[in-house]
């Protein structure tokens, strides 16, 4: 099923032949990877160890009759209900530096989308040893403020980054909040349609 | 001695390593993904000495997702 009619042949044929990482099922990691299906990517490789809670739905791609299943399940439904024959690989463990690289070594890009900054430092530092493609974000939390998230890039463009650096959850002062993850979430999936298509990201 | 940092060039009067500039602008190493002229440096690399006209560019990593 071609889900996105606007693409090219030969842009069609580089996102399907694409195979793409999603480390974290969550605020990031569920929207990026519902904007890169409705893309045009075919084939994903998503890892999470979670299960889908109440608080979850003000910011992720899970529905309140999917309370209590395992989020990489949830995703897994939720994504081939756009586009049934999606080719998924999908993992239900924690992702740590000892089995980082190996999970994800078979993907083009991976996306970084932890919730914990200790979390997110590792898969940074791990798969950036090993020489892969990383899309991660850092700071966005609250509301407001969208001119502040932005694109930097780093390590002559093996790693991307999005948000403002600054604005961390879990400090009293900030929460997640659906509209700043999710620009954060798009803002991941544009840029490794950016990357693959061969386009400034 | 002239660092660029994050894209503004700034004047330190003597050779540092990453991890004084950082301290100097109250900048926690721990938090920091760092790299000199587009080299990402690894955790225990922010001993190294900064050079005139070298560029820096670090990012915190916060929690949120």
């Amino acid at each position: 099923m071609e889900v996105n009619p606007y693409l090219s042949s030969a842009e069609r044929a580089i996102l399907e032949n694409a195979k793409i990482g999603i480390a974290g099922a969550g605020g990031l990691g569920s929207n990026c990877a519902m904007h890169l299906v409705r893309s045009g990517v075919r084939h994903l490789l998503i890892a999470d160890f979670d299960r889908v809670a109440a608080s979850n739905l003000n910011r992720q791609f899970f529905f309140a009759d999917q309370i209590g299943q395992k989020k990489v399940e949830a995703l897994g439904v939720n994504l081939r209900r756009i586009v049934p024959d999606l080719e998924l690989e999908l993992f239900d463990q924690k992702i740590c530096d000892n089995n980082a690289v190996e999970l994800f070594k078979s993907c083009d890009i991976i996306v970084e989308a932890f919730d914990s900054a200790n979390a997110k430092q590792m898969l940074i530092k791990s798969l950036l040893k090993a020489n892969k493609k990383i899309v991660g974000a850092s700071g966005l939390g609250g509301w407001g403020r969208s001119e502040a998230i932005r694109l930097r890039q780093f390590g002559g463009g093996k790693l991307y980054i999005i948000g403002d650096c600054a604005s961390e959850v879990g400090n009293g002062e900030f929460h997640p909040f659906s509209p700043r993850v999710g620009v954060a979430a798009a803002m991941e999936a544009n840029t490794v349609i950016a990357l693959l298509l061969g386009v400034q990201a | 001695m002239k660092i660029c940092f994050n894209g503004t060039w700034e004047e330190t009067p003597t050779e540092i390593s990453v991890a004084e500039f950082l301290k100097q602008r109250n900048l926690n190493a721990g938090e920091i993904i760092a790299e000199v002229n587009e080299a990402i440096l690894g955790g225990d690399e922010f001993g190294i000495t900064l050079k005139d006209q070298d560029h820096l560019n670090v990012f915190r990593v916060v929690a949120g997702g």
